[in-house]
Protein backbone atom coordinates (compact mmCIF):
# COMPACT_ATOMS: atom_id res chain seq x y z
CA UNK A 1 0.00 0.00 0.00
CA UNK A 2 1.67 3.40 -0.70
CA UNK A 3 1.84 6.71 0.73
CA UNK A 4 -0.21 8.43 -1.16
CA UNK A 5 -3.21 5.96 -0.31
CA UNK A 6 -2.66 6.19 3.55
CA UNK A 7 -2.70 9.95 3.46
CA UNK A 8 -5.58 9.90 1.30
CA UNK A 9 -7.08 7.87 3.78
CA UNK A 10 -6.11 10.21 6.74
CA UNK A 11 -6.84 13.26 5.10
CA UNK A 12 -10.63 11.90 4.19
CA UNK A 13 -11.02 10.75 7.71
CA UNK A 14 -9.93 13.88 9.34
CA UNK A 15 -12.55 15.52 7.38
CA UNK A 16 -15.55 13.16 7.55
CA UNK A 17 -14.96 14.42 11.62
CA UNK A 18 -14.80 17.79 11.10
CA UNK A 19 -17.96 17.37 8.62
CA UNK A 20 -19.71 16.34 11.98
CA UNK A 21 -18.38 19.10 14.05
CA UNK A 22 -21.00 22.20 15.26
CA UNK A 23 -19.48 24.99 13.98
CA UNK A 24 -21.64 27.43 14.47
CA UNK A 25 -20.63 31.04 13.75
CA UNK A 26 -21.92 31.75 16.92
CA UNK A 27 -19.25 32.92 19.56
CA UNK A 28 -18.89 30.75 22.44
CA UNK A 29 -16.96 32.22 25.89
CA UNK A 30 -13.82 31.33 25.78
CA UNK A 31 -12.69 31.49 29.15
CA UNK A 32 -13.39 28.25 31.36
CA UNK A 33 -16.31 28.84 33.96
CA UNK A 34 -14.27 28.93 36.96
CA UNK A 35 -11.68 31.11 35.94
CA UNK A 36 -14.43 33.73 34.84
CA UNK A 37 -15.75 33.42 38.11
CA UNK A 38 -12.26 34.40 40.07
CA UNK A 39 -11.83 37.27 37.39
CA UNK A 40 -15.40 38.90 38.59
CA UNK A 41 -15.27 38.32 42.06
CA UNK A 42 -12.14 40.64 41.98
CA UNK A 43 -12.42 44.01 43.07
CA UNK A 44 -9.86 45.32 40.30
CA UNK A 45 -11.96 45.35 37.99
CA UNK A 46 -13.40 48.41 39.21
CA UNK A 47 -12.84 51.90 38.73
CA UNK A 48 -14.68 54.97 40.88
CA UNK A 49 -16.01 57.83 39.43
CA UNK A 50 -13.46 59.86 40.41
CA UNK A 51 -10.80 57.76 39.06
CA UNK A 52 -12.61 58.11 35.62
CA UNK A 53 -12.87 61.69 36.34
CA UNK A 54 -9.30 62.00 36.54
CA UNK A 55 -8.72 60.12 33.43
CA UNK A 56 -11.43 62.42 32.14
CA UNK A 57 -9.52 65.66 33.35
CA UNK A 58 -6.24 64.12 32.06
CA UNK A 59 -7.19 63.64 28.82
CA UNK A 60 -5.95 59.89 29.70
CA UNK A 61 -5.15 58.38 26.27
CA UNK A 62 -4.59 54.59 27.75
CA UNK A 63 -8.17 54.40 28.76
CA UNK A 64 -11.36 54.19 26.38
CA UNK A 65 -15.06 54.50 28.12
CA UNK A 66 -17.97 52.80 26.91
CA UNK A 67 -21.41 54.27 27.13
CA UNK A 68 -23.58 50.97 27.03
CA UNK A 69 -26.84 53.13 26.78
CA UNK A 70 -28.82 53.72 23.86
CA UNK A 71 -27.98 56.53 21.41
CA UNK A 72 -31.06 58.49 22.39
CA UNK A 73 -29.86 58.50 26.40
CA UNK A 74 -25.96 58.79 25.20
CA UNK A 75 -26.58 62.10 23.12
CA UNK A 76 -28.71 63.48 25.70
CA UNK A 77 -25.32 63.60 27.97
CA UNK A 78 -22.06 61.10 27.86
CA UNK A 79 -19.03 61.11 29.94
CA UNK A 80 -16.86 63.32 27.41
CA UNK A 81 -14.40 60.83 25.57
CA UNK A 82 -16.69 57.56 25.75
CA UNK A 83 -18.00 56.07 22.88
CA UNK A 84 -21.68 54.75 22.63
CA UNK A 85 -21.98 50.93 21.89
CA UNK A 86 -25.27 50.14 22.73
CA UNK A 87 -25.34 47.23 25.04
CA UNK A 88 -27.73 45.11 22.54
CA UNK A 89 -25.47 45.42 19.59
CA UNK A 90 -22.44 44.65 21.86
CA UNK A 91 -21.81 41.59 19.51
CA UNK A 92 -21.70 43.42 16.34
CA UNK A 93 -18.74 42.81 14.60
CA UNK A 94 -18.02 46.49 13.89
CA UNK A 95 -17.15 46.62 17.89
CA UNK A 96 -14.62 43.84 17.93
CA UNK A 97 -11.49 46.40 17.29
CA UNK A 98 -12.79 48.66 20.10
CA UNK A 99 -13.42 45.46 22.51
CA UNK A 100 -11.17 42.96 21.51
CA UNK A 101 -7.96 44.41 22.01
CA UNK A 102 -4.86 45.03 24.41
CA UNK A 103 -3.50 48.72 23.88
CA UNK A 104 -6.54 50.99 26.53
CA UNK A 105 -7.88 49.89 29.25
CA UNK A 106 -11.90 49.56 28.46
CA UNK A 107 -14.33 50.66 31.35
CA UNK A 108 -18.02 50.14 30.72
CA UNK A 109 -20.51 52.15 32.20
CA UNK A 110 -24.45 52.66 32.17
CA UNK A 111 -26.44 54.46 34.49
CA UNK A 112 -26.77 51.37 37.23
CA UNK A 113 -24.32 48.51 37.68
CA UNK A 114 -26.37 46.02 36.09
CA UNK A 115 -25.90 46.47 32.62
CA UNK A 116 -22.16 47.14 32.72
CA UNK A 117 -21.56 43.96 34.79
CA UNK A 118 -23.24 42.59 32.01
CA UNK A 119 -21.33 43.81 29.43
CA UNK A 120 -18.12 43.15 31.24
CA UNK A 121 -18.95 39.84 31.78
CA UNK A 122 -19.75 38.51 28.33
CA UNK A 123 -16.55 40.89 27.14
CA UNK A 124 -14.30 39.21 29.60
CA UNK A 125 -15.82 35.88 28.97
CA UNK A 126 -14.82 36.06 25.74
CA UNK A 127 -11.29 36.53 26.50
CA UNK A 128 -11.19 40.16 25.66
CA UNK A 129 -8.26 41.80 28.09
CA UNK A 130 -8.35 45.04 29.63
CA UNK A 131 -11.98 45.20 30.68
CA UNK A 132 -13.46 47.37 33.42
CA UNK A 133 -16.89 49.01 34.82
CA UNK A 134 -17.22 52.56 36.28
CA UNK A 135 -18.48 51.06 39.73
CA UNK A 136 -22.06 53.30 40.12
CA UNK A 137 -22.39 54.22 36.77
CA UNK A 138 -23.80 57.50 35.92
CA UNK A 139 -26.23 57.69 38.57
CA UNK A 140 -22.79 57.74 40.92
CA UNK A 141 -21.20 60.19 38.50
CA UNK A 142 -23.99 62.71 38.94
CA UNK A 143 -24.29 62.10 42.50
CA UNK A 144 -20.57 62.74 43.18
CA UNK A 145 -18.70 64.23 40.41
CA UNK A 146 -21.89 66.52 39.51
CA UNK A 147 -23.49 67.51 42.47
CA UNK A 148 -21.38 66.72 45.49
CA UNK A 149 -20.14 69.57 47.46
CA UNK A 150 -17.40 70.17 50.22
CA UNK A 151 -19.39 70.30 53.85
CA UNK A 152 -17.43 71.29 56.78
CA UNK A 153 -15.04 73.64 58.28
CA UNK A 154 -11.65 73.04 57.20
CA UNK A 155 -10.42 70.74 54.06
CA UNK A 156 -7.73 68.46 53.97
CA UNK A 157 -5.12 68.33 51.17
CA UNK A 158 -6.45 65.06 50.24
CA UNK A 159 -10.25 66.59 50.53
CA UNK A 160 -8.91 69.53 48.15
CA UNK A 161 -7.21 67.62 45.41
CA UNK A 162 -10.69 65.82 45.03
CA UNK A 163 -12.45 68.40 45.26
CA UNK A 164 -10.52 70.29 42.57
CA UNK A 165 -11.05 67.03 40.21
CA UNK A 166 -14.39 66.88 41.02
CA UNK A 167 -15.09 70.71 40.29
CA UNK A 168 -13.00 70.25 36.91
CA UNK A 169 -14.96 67.50 35.50
CA UNK A 170 -17.79 68.78 36.06
CA UNK A 171 -16.63 71.75 34.28
CA UNK A 172 -16.06 69.66 31.16
CA UNK A 173 -18.99 67.54 31.40
CA UNK A 174 -21.45 70.49 31.43
CA UNK A 175 -19.98 72.33 28.25
CA UNK A 176 -18.74 69.60 26.19
CA UNK A 177 -22.88 68.54 26.66
CA UNK A 178 -24.27 71.60 26.30
CA UNK A 179 -23.18 72.02 22.85
CA UNK A 180 -25.58 71.66 20.28
CA UNK A 181 -26.16 68.23 18.70
CA UNK A 182 -24.77 68.74 15.45
CA UNK A 183 -20.92 70.21 17.33
CA UNK A 184 -21.52 67.32 19.36
CA UNK A 185 -21.45 65.12 16.38
CA UNK A 186 -18.38 66.50 14.89
CA UNK A 187 -16.91 65.94 18.29
CA UNK A 188 -17.41 62.48 18.69
CA UNK A 189 -16.77 61.95 14.31
CA UNK A 190 -13.13 63.70 15.28
CA UNK A 191 -12.31 60.92 17.99
CA UNK A 192 -13.38 58.01 16.28
CA UNK A 193 -11.20 59.10 13.04
CA UNK A 194 -8.23 59.14 15.41
CA UNK A 195 -9.28 55.57 16.84
CA UNK A 196 -10.44 53.98 13.21
CA UNK A 197 -6.88 52.97 13.11
CA UNK A 198 -6.99 50.50 15.57
CA UNK A 199 -8.66 48.12 13.00
CA UNK A 200 -5.90 46.78 10.51
CA UNK A 201 -5.65 43.59 7.94
CA UNK A 202 -2.52 42.49 5.94
CA UNK A 203 -2.08 44.42 3.24
CA UNK B 1 -3.81 31.16 21.77
CA UNK B 2 -3.63 31.73 18.15
CA UNK B 3 -3.31 33.77 15.66
CA UNK B 4 -0.24 34.49 17.46
CA UNK B 5 0.68 37.85 16.28
CA UNK B 6 -2.20 39.40 16.06
CA UNK B 7 -3.23 38.13 19.78
CA UNK B 8 0.28 38.59 21.37
CA UNK B 9 1.69 42.16 19.54
CA UNK B 10 5.00 40.66 19.48
CA UNK B 11 7.29 43.52 18.62
CA UNK B 12 8.32 44.00 14.85
CA UNK B 13 11.53 41.91 14.96
CA UNK B 14 10.05 38.71 16.57
CA UNK B 15 7.16 39.42 13.67
CA UNK B 16 9.86 39.25 11.05
CA UNK B 17 11.78 36.48 12.63
CA UNK B 18 9.00 34.15 12.76
CA UNK B 19 8.48 34.89 8.82
CA UNK B 20 12.01 34.40 8.22
CA UNK B 21 11.79 31.00 9.81
CA UNK B 22 8.84 29.99 8.10
CA UNK B 23 9.96 31.57 4.58
CA UNK B 24 13.15 29.30 4.91
CA UNK B 25 11.09 26.06 5.53
CA UNK B 26 8.78 27.10 2.89
CA UNK B 27 11.88 27.35 0.32
CA UNK B 28 13.17 24.56 1.43
CA UNK B 29 9.72 22.11 0.86
CA UNK B 30 9.66 23.88 -2.98
CA UNK B 31 13.10 23.03 -3.59
CA UNK B 32 12.48 19.54 -2.33
CA UNK B 33 9.86 19.19 -3.89
CA UNK B 34 11.69 19.43 -7.26
CA UNK B 35 9.63 23.34 -8.25
CA UNK B 36 13.11 25.12 -8.75
CA UNK B 37 12.92 22.91 -12.42
CA UNK B 38 10.83 24.55 -14.52
CA UNK B 39 10.00 21.18 -16.25
CA UNK B 40 7.84 20.18 -13.58
CA UNK B 41 6.07 23.34 -13.51
CA UNK B 42 5.39 22.84 -17.02
CA UNK B 43 4.71 19.60 -16.77
CA UNK B 44 0.97 21.03 -15.17
CA UNK B 45 0.41 22.50 -18.38
CA UNK B 46 1.16 19.44 -20.95
CA UNK B 47 0.22 17.41 -18.53
CA UNK B 48 2.85 15.15 -18.07
CA UNK B 49 3.88 15.83 -14.38
CA UNK B 50 0.87 17.46 -11.90
CA UNK B 51 3.48 17.75 -9.52
CA UNK B 52 2.42 21.31 -8.87
CA UNK B 53 -1.13 20.73 -8.22
CA UNK B 54 -0.84 17.80 -6.00
CA UNK B 55 1.62 19.67 -3.64
CA UNK B 56 -0.49 22.40 -3.44
CA UNK B 57 -3.65 21.30 -3.23
CA UNK B 58 -2.69 18.89 -0.47
CA UNK B 59 -0.80 21.66 1.39
CA UNK B 60 -4.43 23.71 1.05
CA UNK B 61 -6.61 21.08 2.34
CA UNK B 62 -3.69 20.10 5.27
CA UNK B 63 -3.83 23.57 5.83
CA UNK B 64 -7.92 23.83 5.83
CA UNK B 65 -8.24 20.34 8.10
CA UNK B 66 -5.92 21.64 10.69
CA UNK B 67 -6.82 25.09 11.38
CA UNK B 68 -10.83 23.77 11.73
CA UNK B 69 -9.26 21.43 14.01
CA UNK B 70 -7.23 23.85 15.93
CA UNK B 71 -10.40 25.89 15.37
CA UNK B 72 -12.34 23.93 17.69
CA UNK B 73 -10.14 22.88 20.82
CA UNK B 74 -10.16 26.66 20.72
CA UNK B 75 -6.50 27.23 19.55
CA UNK B 76 -7.42 29.47 17.08
CA UNK B 77 -9.72 32.38 16.77
CA UNK B 78 -10.34 31.90 13.00
CA UNK B 79 -12.66 34.90 13.24
CA UNK B 80 -9.18 36.95 13.16
CA UNK B 81 -7.73 34.87 10.57
CA UNK B 82 -7.27 37.26 7.60
CA UNK B 83 -9.74 36.39 4.46
CA UNK B 84 -8.66 38.19 1.71
CA UNK B 85 -10.72 40.96 -0.24
CA UNK B 86 -12.68 39.21 -3.68
CA UNK B 87 -12.39 41.28 -6.59
CA UNK B 88 -13.63 39.14 -9.60
CA UNK B 89 -12.98 41.16 -12.42
CA UNK B 90 -9.35 41.46 -10.91
CA UNK B 91 -8.80 37.98 -10.05
CA UNK B 92 -9.90 37.24 -13.91
CA UNK B 93 -7.79 39.38 -15.37
CA UNK B 94 -4.72 38.75 -13.49
CA UNK B 95 -5.58 34.58 -13.38
CA UNK B 96 -5.12 34.73 -16.93
CA UNK B 97 -1.86 37.15 -17.05
CA UNK B 98 -0.55 35.12 -13.88
CA UNK B 99 -0.99 31.40 -15.75
CA UNK B 100 0.24 33.08 -19.14
CA UNK B 101 3.74 34.62 -17.51
CA UNK B 102 3.57 31.11 -15.80
CA UNK B 103 3.70 28.88 -18.80
CA UNK B 104 5.78 31.10 -20.58
CA UNK B 105 8.60 31.55 -18.09
CA UNK B 106 8.39 28.33 -16.53
CA UNK B 107 7.84 29.31 -12.81
CA UNK B 108 5.71 31.33 -10.98
CA UNK B 109 7.04 34.00 -8.45
CA UNK B 110 7.51 31.83 -5.21
CA UNK B 111 9.43 28.89 -7.14
CA UNK B 112 11.31 31.69 -9.22
CA UNK B 113 13.23 32.79 -6.00
CA UNK B 114 13.43 28.74 -5.10
CA UNK B 115 15.14 28.47 -8.35
CA UNK B 116 17.40 31.20 -8.35
CA UNK B 117 18.77 30.63 -5.11
CA UNK B 118 20.16 27.16 -6.54
CA UNK B 119 21.51 29.39 -9.28
CA UNK B 120 19.86 29.22 -12.38
CA UNK B 121 20.02 32.20 -14.73
CA UNK B 122 16.76 31.68 -16.19
CA UNK B 123 15.16 32.61 -12.94
CA UNK B 124 16.96 35.32 -12.11
CA UNK B 125 15.85 36.92 -15.50
CA UNK B 126 12.14 36.13 -14.82
CA UNK B 127 12.42 37.62 -11.51
CA UNK B 128 13.86 40.99 -13.14
CA UNK B 129 10.64 40.18 -15.32
CA UNK B 130 8.54 39.84 -12.88
CA UNK B 131 9.96 42.56 -11.04
CA UNK B 132 9.65 45.28 -13.87
CA UNK B 133 6.09 44.05 -14.71
CA UNK B 134 5.04 45.24 -10.99
CA UNK B 135 6.58 48.75 -11.40
CA UNK B 136 4.52 48.70 -14.48
CA UNK B 137 1.58 48.28 -12.42
CA UNK B 138 2.42 50.93 -9.79
CA UNK B 139 3.00 53.62 -11.83
CA UNK B 140 0.13 52.81 -14.34
CA UNK B 141 -2.22 52.13 -11.46
CA UNK B 142 -4.06 55.54 -11.29
CA UNK B 143 -5.26 54.12 -15.23
CA UNK B 144 -6.47 50.87 -14.26
CA UNK B 145 -8.22 51.53 -11.12
CA UNK B 146 -11.44 51.40 -11.81
CA UNK B 147 -10.48 47.60 -13.18
CA UNK B 148 -8.76 46.55 -10.02
CA UNK B 149 -11.52 47.42 -7.74
CA UNK B 150 -14.23 46.22 -10.50
CA UNK B 151 -17.12 43.83 -8.84
CA UNK B 152 -15.65 43.87 -5.38
CA UNK B 153 -17.00 41.43 -3.12
CA UNK B 154 -15.72 41.50 0.00
CA UNK B 155 -13.59 38.88 1.91
CA UNK B 156 -16.21 36.22 1.21
CA UNK B 157 -15.73 32.63 2.15
CA UNK B 158 -16.98 29.87 0.08
CA UNK B 159 -18.66 27.65 3.13
CA UNK B 160 -20.81 31.11 3.74
CA UNK B 161 -21.80 31.65 0.06
CA UNK B 162 -22.71 27.62 -0.03
CA UNK B 163 -24.31 27.75 3.12
CA UNK B 164 -22.78 24.60 4.54
CA UNK B 165 -20.78 24.39 7.87
CA UNK B 166 -16.98 25.00 7.39
CA UNK B 167 -16.74 21.48 8.34
CA UNK B 168 -18.69 20.31 5.87
CA UNK B 169 -17.07 22.36 3.02
CA UNK B 170 -13.50 21.03 4.27
CA UNK B 171 -15.19 17.64 3.61
CA UNK B 172 -16.01 18.48 0.36
CA UNK B 173 -12.89 19.47 -0.98
CA UNK B 174 -11.00 16.60 0.49
CA UNK B 175 -13.08 14.67 -1.43
CA UNK B 176 -12.92 16.17 -4.22
CA UNK B 177 -9.24 17.00 -4.41
CA UNK B 178 -8.08 13.31 -4.42
CA UNK B 179 -10.73 12.57 -7.10
CA UNK B 180 -8.40 15.00 -8.59
CA UNK B 181 -5.65 14.10 -7.71
CA UNK B 182 -6.46 10.84 -8.93
CA UNK B 183 -7.74 12.42 -12.54
CA UNK B 184 -4.03 14.12 -12.70
CA UNK B 185 -2.31 10.78 -12.53
CA UNK B 186 -4.35 9.21 -14.95
CA UNK B 187 -3.60 11.97 -17.11
CA UNK B 188 0.43 11.41 -16.27
CA UNK B 189 0.14 8.11 -17.31
CA UNK B 190 -1.57 9.50 -20.58
CA UNK B 191 0.64 12.19 -21.89
CA UNK B 192 3.65 10.67 -20.23
CA UNK B 193 6.50 12.58 -22.26
CA UNK B 194 10.14 9.91 -21.14
CA UNK B 195 12.24 12.24 -23.35
CA UNK B 196 11.85 15.10 -20.39
CA UNK B 197 14.27 13.92 -17.63
CA UNK B 198 13.46 15.28 -14.01
CA UNK B 199 17.00 16.12 -13.74
CA UNK B 200 17.58 19.30 -12.93
CA UNK C 1 -4.88 -3.96 4.88
CA UNK C 2 -6.35 -2.42 8.16
CA UNK C 3 -2.81 -3.53 9.55
CA UNK C 4 -1.21 -1.25 7.46
CA UNK C 5 -3.54 1.47 8.31
CA UNK C 6 -3.24 0.75 11.66
CA UNK C 7 -1.65 3.84 12.73
CA UNK C 8 -3.64 6.52 10.62
CA UNK C 9 -6.90 4.60 11.97
CA UNK C 10 -5.38 5.38 15.69
CA UNK C 11 -4.73 8.74 14.71
CA UNK C 12 -8.10 9.18 13.54
CA UNK C 13 -9.51 7.70 16.73
CA UNK C 14 -7.94 10.03 19.03
CA UNK C 15 -8.89 12.59 16.59
CA UNK C 16 -12.55 11.70 18.06
CA UNK C 17 -11.47 10.80 21.50
CA UNK C 18 -10.59 14.28 21.72
CA UNK C 19 -13.31 15.70 19.62
CA UNK C 20 -15.96 14.33 22.11
CA UNK C 21 -13.45 15.08 25.36
CA UNK C 22 -14.16 18.95 24.05
CA UNK C 23 -17.66 18.49 22.86
CA UNK C 24 -19.11 16.62 26.51
CA UNK C 25 -16.55 18.59 28.33
CA UNK C 26 -19.03 20.13 31.34
CA UNK C 27 -16.21 23.02 32.07
CA UNK C 28 -16.79 24.80 29.56
CA UNK C 29 -19.30 27.20 28.60
CA UNK C 30 -20.74 26.17 24.75
CA UNK C 31 -23.98 28.46 24.94
CA UNK C 32 -24.25 31.23 22.28
CA UNK C 33 -23.09 34.75 23.45
CA UNK C 34 -26.15 36.03 21.93
CA UNK C 35 -28.11 34.37 23.79
CA UNK C 36 -27.13 35.68 26.96
CA UNK C 37 -27.99 39.40 25.12
CA UNK C 38 -31.40 38.26 24.11
CA UNK C 39 -32.81 36.57 27.36
CA UNK C 40 -31.01 39.97 29.39
CA UNK C 41 -33.97 42.08 27.81
CA UNK C 42 -36.20 40.71 30.37
CA UNK C 43 -33.81 39.35 33.15
CA UNK C 44 -34.75 41.91 36.34
CA UNK C 45 -37.20 41.11 38.99
CA UNK C 46 -37.58 44.12 41.98
CA UNK C 47 -37.91 43.18 45.74
CA UNK C 48 -41.52 45.34 45.10
CA UNK C 49 -42.87 42.50 42.40
CA UNK C 50 -41.53 39.68 44.10
CA UNK C 51 -45.53 39.27 45.59
CA UNK C 52 -46.73 39.06 41.95
CA UNK C 53 -44.89 36.18 40.93
CA UNK C 54 -47.11 32.64 40.97
CA UNK C 55 -45.28 29.62 40.46
CA UNK C 56 -42.05 28.55 42.07
CA UNK C 57 -39.52 30.44 42.73
CA UNK C 58 -35.95 30.49 44.92
CA UNK C 59 -33.86 33.07 45.70
CA UNK C 60 -30.27 32.51 45.77
CA UNK C 61 -28.16 35.40 48.15
CA UNK C 62 -24.55 35.89 47.33
CA UNK C 63 -24.07 37.68 51.05
CA UNK C 64 -23.02 36.01 54.38
CA UNK C 65 -25.90 37.54 55.71
CA UNK C 66 -29.39 37.19 54.21
CA UNK C 67 -31.88 39.67 53.20
CA UNK C 68 -34.68 36.41 52.90
CA UNK C 69 -35.91 33.73 54.44
CA UNK C 70 -35.67 30.32 52.70
CA UNK C 71 -33.72 31.78 50.37
CA UNK C 72 -30.10 29.54 49.35
CA UNK C 73 -27.18 30.82 50.00
CA UNK C 74 -24.01 30.04 47.79
CA UNK C 75 -21.33 32.60 47.82
CA UNK C 76 -20.17 34.16 44.68
CA UNK C 77 -16.95 33.01 44.08
CA UNK C 78 -18.26 28.98 44.60
CA UNK C 79 -20.88 29.46 41.85
CA UNK C 80 -19.39 27.13 39.63
CA UNK C 81 -18.41 24.26 41.62
CA UNK C 82 -19.89 20.86 40.56
CA UNK C 83 -22.34 20.97 44.14
CA UNK C 84 -23.53 24.58 43.07
CA UNK C 85 -24.22 23.59 40.01
CA UNK C 86 -26.42 20.31 40.76
CA UNK C 87 -28.40 22.36 43.61
CA UNK C 88 -29.13 24.98 41.37
CA UNK C 89 -30.20 22.33 38.28
CA UNK C 90 -32.25 20.48 40.92
CA UNK C 91 -34.51 23.85 41.89
CA UNK C 92 -37.74 24.00 40.63
CA UNK C 93 -39.34 27.61 39.02
CA UNK C 94 -37.42 30.63 38.70
CA UNK C 95 -34.41 31.16 39.92
CA UNK C 96 -33.68 34.83 41.53
CA UNK C 97 -30.32 35.93 42.29
CA UNK C 98 -29.81 38.32 45.10
CA UNK C 99 -27.13 40.25 45.99
CA UNK C 100 -26.39 43.76 47.76
CA UNK C 101 -24.68 44.94 45.23
CA UNK C 102 -26.04 43.68 41.82
CA UNK C 103 -23.15 43.95 39.80
CA UNK C 104 -22.40 41.07 41.46
CA UNK C 105 -25.51 39.25 40.57
CA UNK C 106 -25.60 40.75 37.22
CA UNK C 107 -22.40 38.69 36.76
CA UNK C 108 -23.73 35.58 38.63
CA UNK C 109 -26.40 35.56 35.68
CA UNK C 110 -24.27 35.79 32.75
CA UNK C 111 -22.27 32.89 33.91
CA UNK C 112 -25.04 30.87 35.12
CA UNK C 113 -26.93 32.09 31.46
CA UNK C 114 -23.58 30.73 29.51
CA UNK C 115 -23.74 27.83 31.50
CA UNK C 116 -27.51 26.50 30.30
CA UNK C 117 -29.54 27.79 32.74
CA UNK C 118 -32.77 29.43 31.89
CA UNK C 119 -35.73 30.76 33.62
CA UNK C 120 -32.77 32.65 35.86
CA UNK C 121 -33.40 36.68 36.89
CA UNK C 122 -31.64 39.29 38.94
CA UNK C 123 -33.68 40.54 41.75
CA UNK C 124 -33.07 44.16 42.19
CA UNK C 125 -33.89 46.09 45.12
CA UNK C 126 -34.36 49.28 43.03
CA UNK C 127 -38.08 49.05 40.39
CA UNK C 128 -35.68 50.06 37.41
CA UNK C 129 -31.87 49.37 38.65
CA UNK C 130 -31.15 51.12 35.17
CA UNK C 131 -32.76 54.45 34.76
CA UNK C 132 -30.67 57.91 35.33
CA UNK C 133 -31.99 59.51 38.49
CA UNK C 134 -30.57 62.84 37.73
CA UNK C 135 -31.57 65.31 34.59
CA UNK C 136 -28.14 66.70 32.78
CA UNK C 137 -28.92 70.49 32.95
CA UNK C 138 -27.08 71.84 29.82
CA UNK C 139 -25.19 75.16 30.49
CA UNK C 140 -26.86 77.88 28.87
CA UNK C 141 -24.04 80.24 28.48
CA UNK C 142 -21.75 77.99 27.04
CA UNK C 143 -21.20 79.09 23.39
CA UNK C 144 -18.88 76.94 21.03
CA UNK C 145 -16.09 79.09 19.73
Amino acid sequence: MNARIKISVLLVGVGFILAFLPFNAAKTFKVKPGELVELAAASDMYFTVDEVARFMNNEDTTVQLIDLRSEVEYMKSNIPGSINIPFDDLLNPNWEGYLNQKKVRNIYYSNGNETANLAWTIATGLGYKNSFVMKGGLNEWYKLVMLSKFEGERITPRENALFENRYKARRTFTEINSLPDSLKMQYLEARRLEESQLDGGCE
Amino acid sequence: MGPITVLNELPQWLNLGIGFLIGIGFGFALEQAGFSSSRKLAGMFYGYDTTVLKVFFTAAIVALAGSQLLSYFGLLNLNMVYVNPYYITATLVGGVIMGAGFIMGGFCPGTGISALSIGKIDALLFLFGGLAGAFVFAETYPMIQTLAGANYKGPVRIDEWMGVSPGVFTFLLIVAAIIMFWLAEMAEKKYARPDITSEI
Amino acid sequence: MIRKLSWIIAFLLLIVVLVLVQTFNPNLFKRNVNDALKAAQQNTVSVQELSNINGDYTIIEFDEDRRFNNSVYIPFNELTQKENKEKLAELKGAVLLYSKDISTSSKAWVILNQLGFDSVFILSEEENPEVLNYKFRPDPTIRPE
